[in-house]
C-alpha cells in the first residue's frame, strides 16, 4: 500500500523543480544549465513513480485514483516531457534571461496532466485540464515578438477557452444529475439506471468536446496548425503528444470505464469522428507548403487513427494505446528532426536537397516520416495494423477502409518532405553549410530512432504494459 | 546460429549497414563491398539449390519463430520449388544488375544502400512464409525502388517513381486487409502459409471469392495486369539500366509468384470461378503488350510493353490450373527474369554509347559491333520463343495446358505469339542492319558488359536444350499445388 504523501512524490518534485527553475532563472544562469536542471527533475519525478498499483486505493477523498492506467499515463507524461526537455535543451530558443519560465511551464503543464490522469473527481479533472490549458496558451506564444507567435497564442486561447466553457457547464450538468463529481458515485448512479438521458447526453456531449480539443479530433482540429506553427518546436512537439494522450485517457477514465455514460448510438458517431479526423489531417496536410503544419496536420490525422482504435469499442483500446506510445516517439523524432534541420518557416523548398547538407539527419528523419506513414518494418506499421486488426475483428469493415484508404493518402505529404531532401537540388545557388545537431539533440533522436525500430521488431515490452492497463 | 534462409534475406541488409560505414569519397570501397555481399547472396543461393532434396515434396530448410506472440506473428521462411528458381534467379540477377551498375556514377554510396535493401525486400518475399511476414518484405521493397527511380532515373524520373510507388500501395494496402481477413475469419487464427493451405477451404462462397480478387488485386498491380499496367512503361523507362533489369526480373515476379503461393492454393473455388477471366486477361495482356511495343518507337519502352507481353502467357498458365501450365508458368517467369534481364542489359550498352533510346537513331550495328549484334540477336530470338531457347519452353507449356481447359483463349494467345515474333524481328532489323548511321562508330562492348550478359545466355541455352534442369526443381511443389485444385 503507497502511503498517500508517496503518490504524490512525484507532482511534489515536479512542483519543487519548476519553482527552482523560475528562480535560478532570475540569476542568470545559462539557458543549458536550467534546461539541465528540469530534465534532471523530471528524472527525478520519474524515478519517484510507484513501481506498481494499488486498485482502489483512496487518495485524498477518492480525489485520486490509485490504478494501472493513471500510473502508466503518468509515465508516458514524463517520458513526452523528457523527450521535450531535451529537444528545448537543443533548440537555440529561447535565451537565458526567458528560460527559467520556459522550463516552469513546461513542468507545471507536465503536473498538471500528471494529476488529470490520476483524477477520480470531476472537478479534479477539470482545475486541472485548466491549469494545462493557461499554461500552454503562454507557452504557444512564447516568442512574444513573433507575430506568429501571438496568434498562436491568442488563437489557441480563444479556441481552448470555449471548448474548457463547454466541458464546465458538462460538469455543472453531470453534477445536478448526479449530485456528485465522484466518478465512482456517478458510476453507481449510472449503473442503479433512471437517468434522464436527454440530460445525461448533452452534459457527456459538453464534457467530451473538452476532451475532444485536447486531442485535436475534429472539429476541434483548426487550432492546431496555426498554434503548432507559431509555438516553439519543442512546444509544439509536447502538444502533439502530450495534452492529445491526456485527452483519450481521459476519455477512456469517463466514458468508456462507464459506458452506461454514453449513448448508445455513441460508437457509429465515434466511428465518424475517427474518420473525419483522419480525413481532414490528411487532406489539409496535402497542400501545407511548411514541414512544420504539414507535421501539425500529420497529428491530427494520427489522431483519428488513435481514435479509430478507442471507437471500436474496449478491444480497441490496447491498439489506441498501443499506437499512442510508438506515435510518441516517432513524432516527437519526426518534429525534433525537423526543428534541428529547418531554418526560418522551415518552408518546403528549405529542405530541398537536405540529404548532402546533413545525410544522416535526412535519413533519421526519413525513417520517422516513414513511420508515421506505416511503412513496415518501423514501428508506426504495427501500431496501424493492430488498429485495423481490431477494427475487422469487430466488424467494423468501413473503419478498417477509412483507414487503410488515409494511410495511402498520407504517403503523399510524407514523400513529398523526403523528395524534396533526396531528390530535389537545393534552391540557392551558394553552397550551403553542413549542418550540426547538437549533442542533446543527437541523443533525442537516437532515442526515438531506436525505439521507432526496436518496437517495431520486438513489440512485447509495450503490449504486456498494456494488457496489464486494459485486462 | 541462424538458417540459412535467414542468412541470404540478411545478408544484404548487413551489407547496406557496412556500406553506410564507407565515406561517400570511396566509391571503388562501396562497389566491391555490394559485390562481395551480393556474391555471397549467390554463393549461398547456389548451396541451397545444391541441398535441395527434390524428392521431398513441401517446404525445406524452414525457420519458424515466434515473433509478435500477441499477435500470432511468426517469424516463418521456407523454400519449395515454387521459390526456389525465383531465389536463384533474384540472387543471380543482384550480382548482375551489381555489375551493370558501374554506369552510376552519382551519389553512389546512397544508391547501394538502397539496392542491398531492395534486395533483402526481394529475397524475403519469396522466402516467407507467414502473410505478415510476407507483408512486411513486400513492403520493403517499395520505398528503396521510390529512390532509384526517383534519383538516378531518366528526365521524367520524379514521375514515375510517384506513379509506381503508389500504384503497387494501393494494391498492397487491399492485400493487407485482405491479410487480416483471412486470419480473422479462420479458425483456429494463424498467419502461417504452410498451415492455411489446409484450412483455408473454411473460406467459402462469396467471402472467397471477395479474398481472391483483394488479393489478386494486388498481385495484378505488380505483375502488372492489364488495365493496371500503366505504371509499368514509365517507370522502367526512368529507371537506370541495373533498377530496369531488377523491376522486370524480380519485381514482376513477386505479383506472379504471390498467385501461385497465395491464389492458387487458398482460393481454389473462386481461381476456378474467375479462370477464365484470368485468362482472358492474360490473352489481352499478351495481344496488347505486343500490339504496344509495336507502336514505340524507344528502344528501352518497347522492351518493357513486351514484358507485359509475355506476362500475359504466365497469366494464361495459372489460369489453365492443370499441371502443364502451371509448370509452364513458374517456368515462364524464370525464365522472362534471364531474358528480359538480359535485354534490358543490352538496352542499357547501347543506350550507355548513344545516349538515345530512339530505335530511329540505329542501323547497321552489327559491323560496327559483332558482339553486340550477337548478343542482342541471341536474346530477341530467345524472346520471341525460338525453339531451343529457353522462352519457348514456358510459353509452350503454357499454351498446353491452357488447350486443354480453355482452348478457346489458346487460339487467341497464338495471335499474341505471332505479334512477339514479330516485334522482336524488327527490332533487330532496325538496330543491327541495314545502312549504318553516318558518323556513328562505337566501341564493341567491353569485358564487364559481356560478364554481365553471358550467365544469362548461357542459362537461356541450357533451359532451352533441356527444360528438366528447372522442371525437375519445381515438378514436386507443382504437383502439390494441383493436388489443391
Amino acid at each position: 500500500m503507497t502511503s498517500v504523501m508517496t503518490f504524490i512524490y512525484p507532482e511534489l518534485i515536479l512542483v519543487t523543480g519548476a519553482l527552482l527553475v523560475l528562480m535560478t532563472g532570475a540569476f542568470g544562469l545559462k539557458r543549458r544549465t536550467i534546461g539541465l536542471i528540469a530534465f534532471l527533475t523530471v528524472l527525478a519525478a520519474a524515478l519517484a513513480l510507484p513501481g506498481t498499483a494499488d486498485v482502489h486505493q483512496i487518495i485524498f477523498s477518492r480525489m485520486l485514483i490509485n490504478d494501472v492506467l493513471g500510473l502508466s499515463m503518468r509515465y508516458f507524461i514524463l517520458l513526452a516531457l523528457g523527450l521535450a526537455v531535451l529537444m528545448a535543451i537543443a533548440t537555440s530558443w529561447p535565451d537565458d534571461s526567458d528560460a527559467g519560465e520556459y522550463y516552469f511551464f513546461l513542468l507545471i503543464a507536465a503536473v498538471s496532466m500528471t494529476l488529470a490522469v490520476t483524477a477520480g473527481n470531476l472537478m479534479v479533472i477539470y482545475l486541472t485540464v485548466e491549469t494545462l490549458s493557461i499554461v500552454s496558451y503562454l507557452l504557444a506564444c512564447f516568442y512574444c515578438k513573433d507575430l506568429f507567435s501571438t496568434e498562436a497564442g491568442l488563437k489557441y486561447f480563444l479556441f481552448g477557452a470555449l471548448s474548457t466553457g463547454l466541458m464546465l457547464y458538462g460538469i455543472s450538468l453531470a453534477y445536478g444529475i448526479f449530485h456528485s463529481l465522484d466518478l465512482s458515485v456517478i458510476g453507481g448512479v449510472l449503473a442503479a439506471g433512471n437517468v434522464n438521458s436527454l440530460l445525461l447526453i448533452t452534459a457527456a456531449v459538453l464534457i467530451f468536446a473538452g476532451l475532444a480539443f485536447k486531442a485535436s479530433l475534429v472539429p476541434f482540429h483548426m487550432w492546431v496548425a496555426d498554434v503548432y506553427e507559431g509555438a516553439p518546436w519543442p512546444v509544439a512537439a509536447f502538444f502533439s503528444i502530450g495534452p492529445k494522450a491526456l485527452g483519450f485517457a481521459l476519455m477512456v477514465r469517463i466514458f468508456l470505464s462507464y459506458p452506461a455514460f454514453m449513448h448508445s448510438g455513441w460508437g457509429a458517431v465515434a466511428v465518424f469522428l475517427a474518420i473525419a479526423t483522419m480525413t481532414a489531417g490528411n487532406l489539409a496536410a496535402f497542400h501545407q507548403s511548411s514541414v512544420k503544419r504539414v507535421l501539425a496536420f500529420s497529428s491530427v490525422a494520427q489522431a483519428g487513427y488513435i481514435f479509430a482504435g478507442m471507437a471500436t469499442g474496449s478491444l480497441g483500446l490496447k491498439a489506441a494505446f498501443f499506437y499512442i506510445v510508438i506515435y510518441a516517439f516517432m513524432n516527437m523524432g519526426a518534429f525534433a528532426s525537423a526543428a534541428f534541420l529547418s531554418t526560418g518557416r522551415s518552408t518546403l523548398e528549405s529542405f530541398q536537397g537536405l540529404s548532402r547538407r546533413s545525410p544522416s539527419g535526412a535519413l533519421i528523419f526519413s525513417i520517422f516520416l516513414l513511420s508515421l506513414a506505416g511503412l513496415p518494418p518501423l514501428a508506426g506499421f504495427l501500431a496501424k495494423f493492430f488498429v485495423v486488426w481490431t477494427a475487422l475483428e469487430t466488424r467494423h469493415f468501413v473503419l478498417a477502409g477509412a483507414v487503410m484508404a488515409n494511410s495511402v493518402i498520407a504517403f503523399f505529404y510524407y514523400l513529398k518532405i523526403i523528395k524534396a531532401m533526396y531528390f530535389d537540388q537545393p534552391s540557392t545557388t551558394e553552397p550551403l553549410s553542413a549542418i550540426n545537431i547538437p549533442l542533446t539533440g543527437k541523443l533525442l533522436l537516437v532515442i526515438c530512432l531506436l525505439m521507432v525500430i526496436y518496437l517495431g521488431i520486438h513489440p512485447q515490452p509495450v503490449m504486456n504494459i498494456l494488457l496489464s492497463v486494459f485486462k | 546460429m541462424p538458417s540459412i534462409l535467414t542468412l541470404i534475406i540478411f545478408l544484404p541488409l548487413v551489407g547496406a549497414l557496412a556500406i553506410a560505414f564507407i565515406p561517400s569519397g570511396r566509391e571503388k570501397a562501396i562497389r566491391l563491398t555490394a559485390f562481395a555481399f551480393n556474391a555471397a547472396v549467390l554463393a549461398l543461393a547456389g548451396i541451397i539449390v545444391g541441398r535441395f532434396d527434390r524428392s521431398v515434396p513441401g517446404i525445406q530448410f524452414l525457420e519458424h519463430h515466434l515473433w509478435i506472440p500477441q499477435a500470432g506473428i511468426h517469424y516463418t521462411v521456407g523454400i519449395d520449388g515454387i521459390s526456389l528458381g525465383l531465389v536463384f534467379l533474384t540472387a543471380l540477377l543482384g550480382v548482375i544488375a551489381g555489375l551493370a551498375s558501374n554506369g552510376i556514377k552519382t551519389r553512389v554510396k546512397e544508391y547501394f544502400l538502397f539496392y542491398q535493401i531492395l534486395m533483402t525486400g526481394m529475397l524475403g518475399t519469396f522466402l516467407a512464409l507467414d502473410l505478415v511476414v510476407f507483408y512486411i518484405f513486400w513492403e520493403t521493397v517499395l520505398i528503396p525502388m521510390f529512390f532509384l527511380i526517383g534519383i538516378w532515373g531518366g528526365p521524367r524520373r520524379e514521375y514515375a517513381a510517384w506513379k509506381f510507388f503508389f500504384y503497387t500501395l494501393a494494391g498492397s494496402v487491399v492485400m493487407l486487409l485482405a491479410i487480416l481477413a483471412i486470419f480473422i475469419f479462420i479458425k483456429p487464427h494463424t498467419f502461417n502459409m504452410i498451415a492455411l493451405k489446409q484450412l483455408a477451404p473454411q473460406l467459402t462462397g462469396n467471402i472467397q471469392n471477395i479474398l481472391f480478387l483483394m488479393f489478386f488485386f494486388a498481385f495484378a498491380i505488380k505483375i502488372p495486369v492489364f488495365p493496371f499496367h500503366t505504371w509499368l512503361p514509365d517507370a522502367h523507362v526512368e529507371a537506370p539500366t541495373p533498377v530496369s533489369v531488377l523491376l522486370a526480373g524480380v519485381l514482376l515476379k513477386m505479383g506472379t509468384y504471390g498467385l501461385l503461393r497465395v491464389c492458387v492454393p487458398y482460393f481454389p473455388l473462386a481461381m476456378q470461378t474467375f479462370a477464365w477471366s484470368l485468362g482472358f486477361l492474360g490473352v489481352i495482356n499478351l495481344i496488347y503488350g505486343a500490339c504496344a511495343a509495336f507502336a514505340q518507337t524507344d528502344f528501352k519502352k518497347m522492351i518493357a510493353y513486351s514484358s507485359v507481353s509475355h506476362m500475359g502467357f504466365v497469366l494464361l498458365g495459372v489460369a489453365a490450373m492443370n499441371s502443364a501450365g502451371l509448370n509452364g508458368s513458374l517456368l515462364e517467369m524464370f525464365n522472362h527474369g534471364i531474358i528480359t534481364g538480359a535485354m534490358f542489359l543490352l538496352v542499357g550498352v547501347i543506350y550507355d554509347r548513344a545516349h538515345t533510346r530512339e530505335l530511329s537513331a540505329f542501323g547497321g550495328l552489327s559491323t560496327s559491333m559483332p558482339r553486340y549484334a550477337f548478343f542482342l540477336t541471341f536474346m530477341a530470338l530467345a524472346s520471341l520463343g525460338l525453339p531451343g531457347l529457353s522462352g519457348f519452353v514456358g510459353e509452350f507449356l503454357s499454351i498446353v495446358g491452357v488447350f486443354s481447359t480453355l482452348p478457346a483463349l489458346a487460339v487467341f494467345s497464338a495471335i499474341g505469339l505471332i505479334a512477339v515474333v514479330a516485334l522482336f524481328l524488327i527490332v533487330i532489323k532496325k538496330v543491327l542492319w541495314g545502312r549504318a548511321k553516318e558518323g556513328v562508330i562505337w566501341p564493341d562492348m567491353t569485358g564487364i558488359e559481356i560478364a554481365a550478359v553471358l550467365p544469362l545466355v548461357v542459362i537461356t541455352l541450357a533451359v532451352g536444350f533441356y527444360p528438366e534442369v528447372i522442371l525437375k526443381f519445381q515438378k514436386t511443389a507443382i504437383d502439390i499445388l494441383v493436388n489443391f485444385i
